[in-house]
């Protein structure tokens, strides 16, 4: 993810500083996309080494005091040429598909133990974007923009979390029919779990 | 706070073809007042099977089933319907409504069963219908409602005897977004009020809004280790910045 165009989307809105920015990005990305403060410091520093932010105030908290960043004029053209062009989906060319194309039977258990660490981790991520979420049954209430761009942002999320984890399920089914027959699978068995 | 439903090392296995599937494995779970859980799985992940022995439907082939420090695993007949009579209510994929039946008739049904009165039952029946949003088509028959309007009905009926426990099994799977985010809610507020809710559903959309979320995969029920969803308060934005250059800029967090 482009973590520049993040923090000056953030700095379009309004001048603000590292750790107030990190804190909103992770309110409006959700905890699959958050970006750390850190990272959020480590942007800011090299987008002004550039000339894309510059320093506008501080914000005096207590005995520390934060460094406030604004825009630039470069950093603005920089964000409205990012913005205005075309989206594009993302190409499944990923670690996890790379690695299992070339995987050997040999190394199957290994493999079997990482997509049950894979299928506990896709959970604990779609809990993040689940549990705990206000709802109401009046719909009658109006939806804030924040609130609807929050749901959207999630339902997005959990729809490509469901599909990582029905690809984890069905491999982890063939994974325990080939661990149990030393790298053989019965063929009904992988053609029910691929159907 | 003590559990109201708990299932201890339940094992369950059925027949399909000549292969025999273990659908449950060695499966513990405990439920308190309030918890509002919910189990993704896959098809034939034994998600129904759970609920169906949960509900003293089905008898496990091993563990026990504690219903409020009653063991329930092996229950007569007699008292599988004391506890559908008061405390377990349930919307099961088989508990097709009745279709020629109004929906004030259908989901007064349970209490008129019970031995209530029938202006009592229908009073009571027409309040939770009023409580679910589905006053508007109370005299229509279920029969002719839509699979959301059957939904909202369905929980009407299940919960018009206010139950400890409420059991729902994919009941929003087949519904598009809003209404879907509509029963949740509606879950949501009975758990709310104390209730305990156990459901089901085909992918985690079926889960949002519940306090607990279970996977069922390969006869094994996986809880994650963290289950609050973090969402900072506005209160960490906050906008009393101290400009030095720009004052025209309104500055903040």
């Amino acid at each position: 993810m482009p973590v520049k165009h993040a923090v000056l989307g953030m700095l379009m809105e309004r001048p603000s500083y590292g750790y107030a920015i990190a804190n909103r990005l992770s309110e409006r990305l959700g905890p699959e996309l958050a970006i750390s403060e850190s990272t959020v410091h480590t942007s800011l520093r090299s987008m002004k080494a550039r000339g894309e932010v510059e320093v506008v105030g501080r914000r005096f908290r207590g005995e520390q005091t934060a460094t406030v960043f604004a825009p630039t004029q470069k950093g603005v053209d920089l964000y409205e040429r990012w913005l205005g062009k075309p989206l594009a989906r993302t190409r499944m060319r990923d670690d996890l598909y790379l690695k299992f194309a070339l995987v050997d039977p040999d190394r199957l258990p290994k493999f079997r133990e990482e997509f049950q660490r894979l299928e506990l981790e896709c959970v604990e991520e779609i809990a993040a974007h689940t549990v705990g979420v206000p709802l109401t049954h009046d719909l009658s209430d109006p939806v804030s923009w924040r609130a609807a761009r929050r749901l959207l942002l999630d339902s997005r999320a959990l729809d490509h979390l469901n599909g990582d984890l029905a690809f984890i399920r069905r491999t982890l089914g063939v994974l325990r029919w080939a661990d149990a027959q030393g790298g053989t699978v019965p063929r009904d068995r992988l053609l029910e779990a691929v159907s | 706070m003590s559990a109201l439903l708990s299932l201890i090392g339940v094992t369950k296995r059925y027949t399909r073809g000549v292969r025999e599937v273990t659908v449950l494995d060695d499966v513990s779970l405990e439920l308190e007042p309030g918890d509002f859980a919910c189990v993704i799985g896959g098809r034939g992940e034994g998600k129904t099977t759970l609920l169906e022995i949960a509900a003293a439907y089905t008898r496990p082939d091993k563990g026990t089933v504690w219903f409020a420090d009653q063991d329930i695993t092996n229950p007569s007949d007699a008292l599988r319907t004391q506890l559908h009579r008061s405390d377990i209510g349930c919307v099961m994929n088989r508990s097709v409504p009745l279709v020629f039946d109004t929906v004030l008739r259908h989901v007064a049904l349970p209490l008129l069963s019970a031995g209530r009165g029938v202006k009592e039952s229908q009073r009571a029946a027409a309040g939770m219908i009023e409580r679910v949003g589905a006053r508007d088509y109370i005299d229509a028959r279920v029969s002719d409602l839509a699979d959301w309007e059957r939904a909202r009905v369905a929980l009407a009926q299940a919960c018009v005897r206010n139950p400890r426990l409420l059991i729902a099994d994919e009941l929003t799977d087949t519904l598009d977004l809003i209404e879907r985010s509509t029963v949740l809610g509606l879950l949501q507020s009975f758990a709310n009020e104390s209730v305990t809710v156990l459901i089901t559903a085909a992918d985690s959309h079926g889960a949002i809004g519940c306090s607990r979320l279970l996977a069922l995969s390969g006869g094994r029920l996986v809880e994650p280790r963290v289950s609050e969803r973090e969402r900072p308060s506005p209160a960490d934005d906050p906008g009393d910045v101290v400009p030095f250059r720009t004052r025209d800029r309104r500055l903040g967090g």
